[in-house]
């Protein structure tokens, strides 16, 4: 039987009566999928029960990506079967896991920035030029709690409004098995709320959801379930409840890696490595930054805390000398500056190049590593295998392409070639930003070994929790200017969120 | 049961694979190309083997396919050059044109030059005159960012037009009677040949030049700086490296490897400037470069099976095939070596699904 082109209408399967919570919806057993020697799944096995929301919890590289990958038809796996309600799916193909009721919200949307709300949801069904589509999409939106102008563009919504957005043309298309992938790490703390608000609704309303992320918290805040993966392995298929933080952590990375403790120092700061004084930039039209003063000095972390988008990508820019005030002053006494850019791959690597060409980037023209004319490969390779090991870059092959690379790898290739050298002044924006916890638990354990040894640190993070855990003192940023600091132990978490907030 | 059928993207092909798919390839277009001229009343078996004695398979076929690799081997570098710094030169005609120009210069009015000097003068006239060719669009580029590929693609009609002017006017042999060529250059202006062979040079000078690109670009700090900037120019300006400099210099360097061949073509072969001193190299050069997926080693075997195959298509026209048979079956063979490029990054997928049916009434809708 071949499928039709028929596609999936817009029937709303909330109508339906909600049956005992206890019917598996999605299973999916001895799932195995190997990419050449890489074995990325290996026997997995995935219960999910309607109403459910469950976690997919999960190092960078544990098989994640690949076991959605299957689940919504993209790969085949070499071994194993899904049934949705009982039924046997056809594996590897993306039309039948759509007519079985499974979606999926990627990290990037994947929607048409010119096209309305309207139009983006209904893109591709029969609904298309519908003249009731509007109050359609509307009525839909209200159900599932989203705020959402039919008529607005995609262009002008908020990262989180692009996210309801993404859901809800998978609720329009009448899916009910909702596939997150990772949908927290674009969203302030905030939206995330937001979020997990409407993922309770839609699980009231008998929508099963697979959630993929790396926060802990997350999990035990949304989650009614949690599968974990290591190594392509589920090693803890288990009910939230009864879990805590510690013992999920220490299930995803292994016995070793989780229990690292990170401790702030108090020794005093020394000499000044990096002045802003009355810096401002201009962005769009809109002062990106507005009269910023900040001093990093030796031997101590300045934390940035603030919402995205309040000015922190010119603030780091400024800092590292990409961009140039356009006012004020910015004073750089530092020796050696080691920048850690919010957007990895488009400011760090060159994708084109080899592993060990992005490793040796900051120093290829140093003595030890060429002559003018000629690079000394060998020497080159060798620093390559030193920091693949010293990192531990998941690859065997350093002349491959860096584009080869997962996510936490290219992080982690980007953090040892700006941490590897000795730098007195680090400027760190989102250095954990996307990471699994093993890889976060590596850079914040740089940033403060660094420290210790009398570098100055500027680390701009959202992640409030990471700024509070390292930093000597806090500035809050808000709307490109610095709003509050606050130094040494007057920390109060519920203040600092205020400011960060605009609240005086 | 059902079978459906569907491609899904690999991530590197294994090696056995990428060896066999051009081999693949070529056979397939010959196959194709056998059909062709079976429909057009010509012995295919007996064409191929004229082809193959025409190309590679006899001491003359492989001396005028070294001959035809030349100038093949240095366009498909200078655009394999330019790819370094992110820069698409379809200027390689223009280029190579202008080096003809500027040898053809030299050549006429430097003659108080002893001889090889003067044949050396030429060769360098020749690369300087490809590389201010192509500085003249690689400037726009990099001030006001206009588009290189247009930039370079225009100035070939100028420089042709400059040729046809001067071959016509003020260099033109006045002996020649209307035909389009320049007066003839001094003696002892020819490339010399290689020894026992009827080759002239220009082939050692394009494989050593060939070695130099990929050493300069592949092997030097400063290629590497060029390779940062081609691949990532945001990391680049990270880095500190000026952007403009790199795309100035790099687009130049590529425009003398093709202005180098014009001045070979020059010495080496045509001995006059005429039309039809560049027989599409530049464009063919674009191609070369492709099917090497832009390594400058990797450019040199492209060329040099290129230049059989052209070499190759001249032979079967001597067998009474036409001229546009030929040409057809050279067009297959590199649309099936370019399908066979694509086809790697894709595998098929048989699928047999059973249950499709039953699973799309039971499951997701109401």
């Amino acid at each position: 039987m071949v499928l039709t082109d028929e596609t999936s209408e817009g029937t709303a399967s909330g109508e339906e009566a909600v049956p005992a919570s206890s019917l598996p919806v999605l299973e999916a057993k001895g799932i195995s999928k190997s990419f050449g020697d890489r074995v990325a799944n290996d026997h997995v096995d995935l219960t999910v029960h309607q109403g459910e929301i469950r976690a997919l919890l999960g190092e960078n590289g544990a098989g994640k990506t690949t076991l959605i990958s299957i689940l919504c038809g993209q790969y085949r796996p070499d071994a194993g079967q899904i049934t949705v309600r009982g039924h046997s799916l056809s594996l590897g193909s993306p039309r039948a896991a759509l007519k079985a009721g499974i979606g999926v919200v990627h990290q990037d949307f994947r929607l048409v920035p010119r096209f309305t709300v309207t139009e983006n949801v209904v893109l591709g069904t029969s609904a298309w030029a519908h003249h009731k589509a509007e109050s359609d999409v509307a009525a839909r939106a209200r159900v599932a709690g989203f705020r959402l102008d039919p008529r607005a563009p995609a262009w002008a919504l908020s990262v989180g409004e692009l996210q309801q957005l993404a859901i809800l043309k998978l609720l329009y298309r009448g899916l009910d098995i909702l596939i997150l992938d990772e949908p927290t790490a674009v969203l302030s703390p905030p939206q995330a709320e937001d979020l997990f608000t409407s993922m309770r609704r839609l699980a009231a309303d008998g929508k099963s959801i697979i959630f993929i992320t790396h926060r802990l918290r997350e999990v035990t805040e949304v989650a009614d379930e949690v599968t974990i993966l290591r190594h392509g392995r589920v090693v803890a298929d288990r009910n939230v409840a009864g879990l805590d933080h510690h013992e999920m952590g220490t299930l995803m990375v292994g016995a070793n890696d989780a229990d690292r403790r990170i401790e702030a120092s108090s020794e005093a700061a020394g000499e000044s490595l990096l002045e802003l004084d009355s810096v401002s930039v201009e962005g769009r039209g809109v002062k990106a930054l507005d009269g910023v003063d900040l001093v990093v000095r030796r031997k101590e972390i300045v934390g940035i805390a603030g919402i995205s988008g309040n000015g922190q990508t010119a603030l780091a820019e400024v800092a590292a000398g990409i961009i140039r005030p356009a006012s004020g002053r910015r004073t750089f006494s530092a020796s050696a500056l080691a920048y850690i850019p919010e957007d990895r791959l488009n400011r760090g690597l060159v994708g084109s190049m080899s592993i060990a060409d992005n490793l040796a980037f900051r120093r290829y023209r140093n003595q030890s590593m060429s002559h003018p004319l000629w690079l000394w490969t060998g020497r080159i390779a060798a620093l390559a295998r030193h920091l693949i090991d010293a990192f531990n870059i998941p690859t065997d092959r350093p002349r491959s392409t860096v584009s080869e690379l997962s996510g936490g790898g290219l992080q982690r290739v980007l953090l040892a070639r700006e941490l590897s050298e000795e730098p007195d002044l680090i400027i760190a924006a989102q250095p954990t930003r996307g990471l699994d916890v093993a890889s976060a638990a590596m850079v914040r354990g740089q940033l403060l070994s660094h420290r210790d040894r009398g570098a100055g640190v500027m680390l701009i993070s959202e992640d409030l929790d990471e700024v509070l855990e390292l930093s000597d003192r806090v500035l809050v940023i808000f709307k490109g200017a610095i709003v509050a600091e606050y130094a040494g132990k007057d920390l109060d978490r519920g203040e600092i969120g205020l400011r960060m907030g605009g609240e005086v | 049961m059902g079978v459906s059928l569907r491609l899904e993207r690999r991530m590197g092909a294994p090696l056995a694979l990428r060896i066999s798919a051009p081999a693949l390839a070529v056979i397939a277009g010959l196959v194709a190309g056998g059909i062709v001229m079976a429909l057009g009343g010509h012995d295919p078996i007996e064409a191929y083997i004229s082809v193959w004695e025409g190309s590679l398979g006899s001491s003359d076929g492989l001396q005028s396919t070294l001959i035809k690799a030349t100038p093949l081997v240095l366009t498909g570098l200078a655009v394999a050059t330019a790819l370094r710094v992110g820069l698409w030169n379809i200027g390689g005609e223009g280029q190579l044109i202008a080096g003809a120009i500027a040898a053809t210069g030299t050549g006429l009015y430097a003659t108080a030059l002893p001889a090889p000097l003067l044949l050396v003068a030429m060769i360098l006239a020749g690369c300087v005159g490809g590389a201010v060719w192509a500085a003249l669009a690689a400037i726009p580029r990099a001030l006001i960012g206009l588009n290189e590929i247009i930039v370079t693609l225009f100035m070939n009609y100028i420089a042709i037009l400059f040729m046809d002017y001067l071959i016509f006017g003020p260099w033109g042999d006045p002996k020649a009677f209307g035909f389009a060529y320049s007066r003839a250059l001094p003696d002892g202006t020819s490339l010399p040949l290689i020894p026992g062979t009827g080759v002239h040079i220009g082939i050692l000078l394009a494989v050593v030049v060939a070695l130099g690109a990929w050493w300069l670009m592949e092997r030097t700090p400063w290629g590497f700086s060029v390779r940062v900037a081609g691949g990532n120019p945001r990391a680049a300006e990270y880095l500190g490296l000026g952007m403009s400099r790199r795309l100035v210099v790099v687009l130049a360097i590529s425009g003398a490897i093709a202005g180098l061949a014009g001045a070979i073509e020059l010495t080496g072969v045509t001995s006059r400037l005429q039309e039809g001193i560049s027989v599409n190299y530049g464009y063919s050069g674009v191609l070369i470069a492709f099917l090497a997926r832009g390594r400058l080693l990797a450019v040199g075997v492209a060329a040099f099976l290129f230049a059989a195959l052209v070499v190759g298509s001249y032979a079967l026209q001597t067998t009474g095939v036409a001229q546009p048979i030929a040409t057809i079956i050279q067009a297959l063979i590199i649309v099936f070596l370019l399908a066979g490029d694509a086809v790697l990054a894709f595998r098929l997928r048989v699928t047999r699904s059973p249950l499709v049916a039953e699973v799309a009434a039971a499951g997701g809708r109401s």
